[in-house]
């Protein structure tokens, strides 16, 4: 694993935001954290970023600690949530004294100019950006030197939906030359996307970790979309179904609710019945499933404070 | 790595309206003084000034350093850590393969090194206005040495803001106590020598001279002293004349205040958490 994070602790004063987070990237994978505001995900990249110390825990990139040898941050990328640049520097100054800083070629000042498509306004002071355009400088400046690992929190945050995606099709690049991607981010439609992995923090804690096909799985069944010529016919028999936690109809196509992954079985029944399939698919509802995780995690946390 | 943050401390200090700010108050302060002595042309004037025009360059290198020069070493360094913080820019460097240590060995140095550029442009138009406006100039071999001696006296200051800006991370905050500080024992240091010579106990003398400003503001003056013929400049400029402490001591509180305060900045500043932008 390229960057792993074991039982960390974080305390502000009394107040302890971290309890005990673990949590590891793999190469050749994107990572992210999931997780409602105040629940400890930016506080964790910090504490990876070396930006804040852990009142207990361990942290390891690339198999050294970030603490003792920062050395090792000339091999990670990092684009801060909303990211604060020295205002008085262009966007190529800015790069250029980050190359010399991580040991980049100045050649690489364009290659990740062109990436994020800001070769125009390089030479503006960062002072004269837009929210996007900063951003795009951040994430400039965070691809700079072929890092092996990038660190993104809350990558989104100002981006439109050009740089979005190009940055998912950066990050599905990097992840084929096995590069580590560790993420915070709050824009779903990324996870599904792009993530390989995900872990969901609540209240300082990992409530979930797994694939983004395991949350939808874990915390709304399986998910299945079938369009039928005949859909009262559909209707009727899924009800007959006791794995069938429950569907909806839209039109010609319903949703269909497991309880357990039981698809082809589903499929084989709804032929027979001659409901008429004319196409039958799983769906991830990752924004209902990381909904519906979020009440249960704090059904938890509310069972566990009264206890 | 760390001369990398020395040039950039330079970039974005100079990039700062404060700065210029300091460069034009620079200018205006040594035209003005120059021009006024010359413009001054009694014939009791002429009597004073006559022997002592030679050495006019003393004017021009110790004045500022009465107090102008401390409050612009502290406008330089209380920013230059806590303005980091109010701009949120201290991450963009700590996520870098920077040390803590290299950061901050950086931001003191380079800030520092502005503070000479600063004191070297001073001198600067104090030698070429005096040269200009009273002829040739002399001695001018003590002046490598009370350039030092400004420049050494000078970190108290700058190392007191420095910490103040590191521990509150506020610069208008880091600014307005380390001012305070600066008038604070020039004042209190002038009130105490009163009492002791009202007094006859020479405690407060003591106490005067532990103030961080006595031996900030004393020690180019102590050195400058043994300038042949220079006596009635330095008397003349002094802001403790009435104060008489030794060179060592003067150079004990110097290592004393700015040892002390670089050494907190630098715990605290390698120790504590790096919050999000502040403000």
């Amino acid at each position: 694993m390229t960057i792993s994070v074991k039982g960390l602790v974080k305390y502000y004063g009394n107040k302890e935001v971290l309890k005990g987070v673990s949590l590891t990237a793999e190469r050749g994978a994107v990572t992210a954290v999931l997780g409602p505001n105040g629940a400890g995900k930016t506080t964790t990249i910090r504490i990876i970023m070396t930006l804040i110390f852990p009142t207990k825990g361990e942290v390891s990139i690339l198999g050294q600690d970030p603490f003792r040898h920062k050395k090792v941050f000339r091999k990670v990328g990092y684009v801060q949530e909303l990211p604060n640049l020295p205002q008085f520097l262009t966007g190529r100054e800015l790069l250029r004294m980050s190359s010399k800083i991580k040991g980049a070629s100045k050649e690489d000042v364009d290659r990740v100019l062109k990436i994020v498509g800001m070769e125009e306004n390089a030479d503006k002071k960062i002072a004269k950006y837009s929210k996007g355009m900063t951003q795009r400088i951040a994430i400039a400046e965070a691809l700079l030197g072929d890092p092996e690992v990038l660190v993104m929190d809350e990558p989104n945050i100002g981006t439109d939906p050009v740089l979005n995606y190009n940055m998912r099709e950066t990050l599905k690049e990097m992840k084929k030359e096995g590069k580590t991607i560790l993420m915070t981010t709050h824009v779903l439609e990324d996870v599904k996307k792009v993530a390989d992995k995900v872990y969901l923090l609540y209240q300082g804690k990992v409530f979930f970790e797994g694939t983004p096909e395991d949350l939808v799985k874990k915390f709304l069944g399986v998910v299945v979309i079938t369009e039928a010529s005949n859909v009262e016919v559909a209707e009727r028999s899924l009800k007959e179904l006791d794995y069938v936690r429950g569907f909806k109809v839209e039109g010609n196509k319903l949703v269909i609710r497991l309880s357990e992954d039981r698809r082809e079985e589903l499929l084989h029944y709804l032929v027979t019945s001659g409901v008429g399939i004319r196409s039958f698919y799983l769906d991830q509802e990752l924004e209902e499933a990381y909904i519906t995780a979020l009440k249960e995690a704090e059904k938890v946390d509310r069972e566990n404070s009264n206890l | 790595m760390i001369e990398k943050i020395v040039t950039y401390e330079i970039k974005r200090a100079v990039a700062r309206k404060k700065v210029i700010t300091i460069i034009g108050i620079t200018l205006l302060f040594e035209v003005g003084v120059y021009v006024a002595l010359s413009q001054v042309k009694t014939p009791r004037i002429e009597t004073i000034l006559g022997p002592i025009s030679s050495l006019l360059w003393l004017v021009g290198v110790l004045l500022p350093q009465s107090l102008l020069l401390h409050f612009i070493t502290i406008s330089i360094s209380s920013g230059a850590l806590s303005e980091e913080y109010e701009q949120g820019t201290v991450d963009f460097f700590l996520t870098k393969p920077i040390t803590r240590l290299q950061f901050l060995t950086g931001k003191y140095l380079g800030g520092f090194l502005l503070v000479t550029l600063v004191y070297a442009f001073m001198v600067f138009l104090s030698l070429m206005l005096s040269e200009l406006l009273f002829g040739s100039q002399i001695d001018l071999g003590y002046l490598p040495a009370l350039f030092l001696s400004v420049e050494f006296s000078s970190l108290t200051f700058f190392s007191i803001a420095f910490m103040i800006g590191e521990v509150l991370r506020r610069s208008s905050l880091a600014f307005l106590i380390s001012s305070t500080v600066l008038i604070g024992s020039i004042l209190i240091g002038t009130v105490l020598e009163f009492v002791s010579r009202l007094t006859g106990s020479s405690i407060f003398t003591s106490i005067a001279i532990a103030l961080p400003a006595w031996g900030a503001v004393e020690l180019p003056y102590i050195y400058a002293q043994g300038i042949p013929n220079a006596s009635l400049i330095v008397q003349a400029l002094e802001i403790f004349p009435a104060i008489s402490g030794t060179e060592i001591e003067a150079i004990a509180y110097v290592v004393l205040y700015s040892g002390v305060s670089t050494v907190l900045a630098f715990v605290s500043f390698l120790n504590r958490d790096i919050p999000k932008r502040v403000s």
